[in-house]
């Protein structure tokens, strides 16, 4: 039995399809990558997985429990995501959002205890945000407000890090700061990531497997050097590609060619 | 961090407060002088003016907590107890009791007050269902049902105004503009217990406003269970926005505005916004009610128009200052 274990799954917004047909495994402290053209379904399977969207048909077992027979909270303990960006309408101070991330184990009525709060310190420490965590969240630069959505989803003590496109509208100092911290999550804390990426070459170095999706179907599913094929690729993608493994120590290097 | 002056300035509220109750109860559109007033000759009056007090001090109060409430559940600054169309709808049930000159029997004085709130509620549970789309109530449908309901409302109140005889068209409208005068007394202790109980529960709820604020999908991914979290803030909101208006009319803008400055007072944490909301909201009507009872002696002017004038420029300045900083 895989750890997280996706099974013919069907998914969408009312009655339109955008998932068909899913079906993938991934074991417990993997990078797995999810790459494709735009309108593929990638962000629609992150939804699916945290609840956002109820699958039309399917299951999605974690460690072989059925995650639609959870509460919200308890998928919450199990799954974070780090959606696209966070537009706040009031000026909360970043500690205030990391400790959002406590609320499935507060409950409705419940309030914050000392644990939660040194919990938050401990998070805030460990995304170098100690610095930032009195300002509010709208005076932080990006790359910063990013650190606070991953630290808040790490304050939700998940298995499972969801990641949608969290080196979007990044300088490539801060894409590599961001994913270097992921990655260490996987490392130190043995968390399973799944991160939707646009870069194929930050997915390359960064994933241990990638799925490509296309048009709601799973193209193909393995390691990097098996899916950022030139032929694969270019067929998804609609552009050639150049493929280089000399650079990245055997990883694939991709380079988009001009069709004129 | 913003916790030692948070409790500076809810000592200065509350000191406020205490000063704005007791002018109110000193100053009425009668003079009184202070030796008499607490005479036997003067018992009637000066229960007229507490009855009047707790009644500003509950409509400030629960406008000000729904305006906080919505705003964070709607994700919209803008947003006030209004917006969800409870008022028009409470607005053409008492103008349909006045002027078709409706009264329930035993109930002479609350007649009104009753078919404003049945109005209230019947209109609510419409733009409740108008929202609803496969289980799920979103957010942005609810403010266009609101308005759109607001709207075709307040034109079948207008035109019932506009043909009602002169006697009924003089109370509508002085209804519709809003008014703390309160003649029964169990209209009283029941509006300001709903508004209590509301607003107690909305403290209790207050730190799941704070997820909701930062949007739908991140507090669904957070593992709040957003449709209860939604539909309980709906219930309190128009529960505490029909009985208000039931009893005081149509007063504006304290629902949009005072959120606005206890945010600025003490920040965006929910459960201290509400209780502040709370404060200043009545303070803010108990002293406009103050000035609607002296300024045109004596005459006395519908509150509703005090907080407008009051509030229309503030409101101009907010949406000036908006722009540049975001709220």
């Amino acid at each position: 039995m895989a750890y997280l274990e996706v099974q013919n799954l069907r998914s969408g917004y009312g009655q339109i399809r955008i998932l068909h047909d899913i079906s993938f495994e991934i074991e417990r402290g993997e990078f797995i990558g999810i790459i494709g053209p735009n309108g593929a379904g990638k962000t629609t399977l992150l939804k699916t997985l945290t609840h956002i969207i109820r699958p039309q048909s399917g299951n999605i077992f974690l460690e072989g429990k059925d995650i639609h027979s959870m509460s919200s909270a308890e998928v919450a303990k199990s799954f974070a995501m780090v959606g696209q960006g966070l537009k706040p309408i009031f000026s909360f101070t970043a500690r205030e959002i990391v400790l959002m991330g406590r609320t499935p184990y507060i409950g409705i009525l419940g309030q914050e205890k000392k644990e939660d709060l040194l919990l938050v310190e401990e998070v805030l420490k460990a995304t170098d945000l100690r610095r930032f965590a009195d300002r509010p969240i709208d005076e932080l630069s990006a790359g910063e407000r990013q650190r606070v959505l991953i630290a808040k989803a790490l304050a939700q003590k998940p298995e499972v890090l969801l990641l949608d496109e969290p080196t979007a509208h990044l300088d490539i100092g801060y894409q590599i700061e961001i994913l270097d911290l992921v990655k260490s999550f996987k490392e130190e804390r043995g968390l399973t990531i799944a991160c939707v990426l646009h870069d194929l070459n930050l997915a390359s170095q960064y994933c241990d497997r990638i799925i490509l999706l296309h048009e709601g179907i799973i193209v193909d599913f393995g390691p990097p050097e098996s899916i950022l094929r030139s032929d694969l690729i270019e067929k998804v993608f609609k552009t050639s590609i150049k493929v280089d493994s000399s650079i990245l120590q055997g990883k694939p290097l991709i380079i988009p060619i001009t069709k004129r | 961090m913003r916790d030692k002056p948070s409790i500076l300035i809810a000592i200065l509220m509350l000191s406020a407060l205490i000063a704005a109750i007791s002018i109110s109860l000193l100053i009425g559109s009668a003079n009184i002088p202070l030796s008499e007033l607490f005479s036997d000759k003067f018992r009637s009056i000066l229960i007229l003016r507490l009855s009047r007090m707790i009644l500003a001090a509950t409509a400030g109060a629960s406008l000000a907590v729904v305006g906080a409430i919505l705003q964070g559940l709607l994700k919209n600054p803008l947003a006030d107890p209004y917006v969800l169309g409870v008022s028009s709808g409470s607005g053409l049930g008492a103008v349909i009791a006045i002027v078709l000159g409706l009264r329930v029997a035993s109930f002479v004085g609350l007649s009104l007050p009753l078919f404003a709130f049945i109005g209230g509620l019947i209109t609510i549970l419409f733009v409740y269902f108008l929202s609803k789309k496969a289980g799920r109530v979103g957010v942005e449908d609810i403010l266009l049902s609101g308005v759109i309901v607001t709207a075709m409302l307040s034109g079948i109140i207008m035109f019932l105004v506009s043909v009602a005889e002169t006697e009924g068209l003089h109370s509508a409208l002085w209804w519709l503009l809003g008014s703390t005068q309160i003649f029964d007394i169990r209209l009283l202790i029941l509006v300001s217990t709903i508004s209590l109980l509301g607003i107690l529960t909305s403290i209790l709820l207050a730190r799941n406003l704070n997820i909701m604020s930062l949007g739908e999908e991140e507090a669904i991914t957070a593992g709040l269970n957003v449709e209860r979290i939604k539909l309980i803030f709906f219930i309190i909101a128009s529960l505490l926005t029909a009985a208000v208006v039931s009893a005081c009319g149509m007063i504006g803008f304290v629902g949009l505005i005072i959120p606005h400055v206890a945010r600025k007072l003490i920040g965006p944490d929910h459960r201290r916004l509400i209780p502040a909301s709370a404060l200043i909201g009545a303070l803010f009507l108990i002293i406009c009610d103050i000035a609607a009872r002296r300024i045109a002696q004596p005459m006395e002017l519908p509150v509703g128009v005090i907080t407008a004038i009051i509030g229309g420029p503030f409101f101009i300045i907010l949406l000036k200052k908006a722009r540049r900083l975001r709220i």
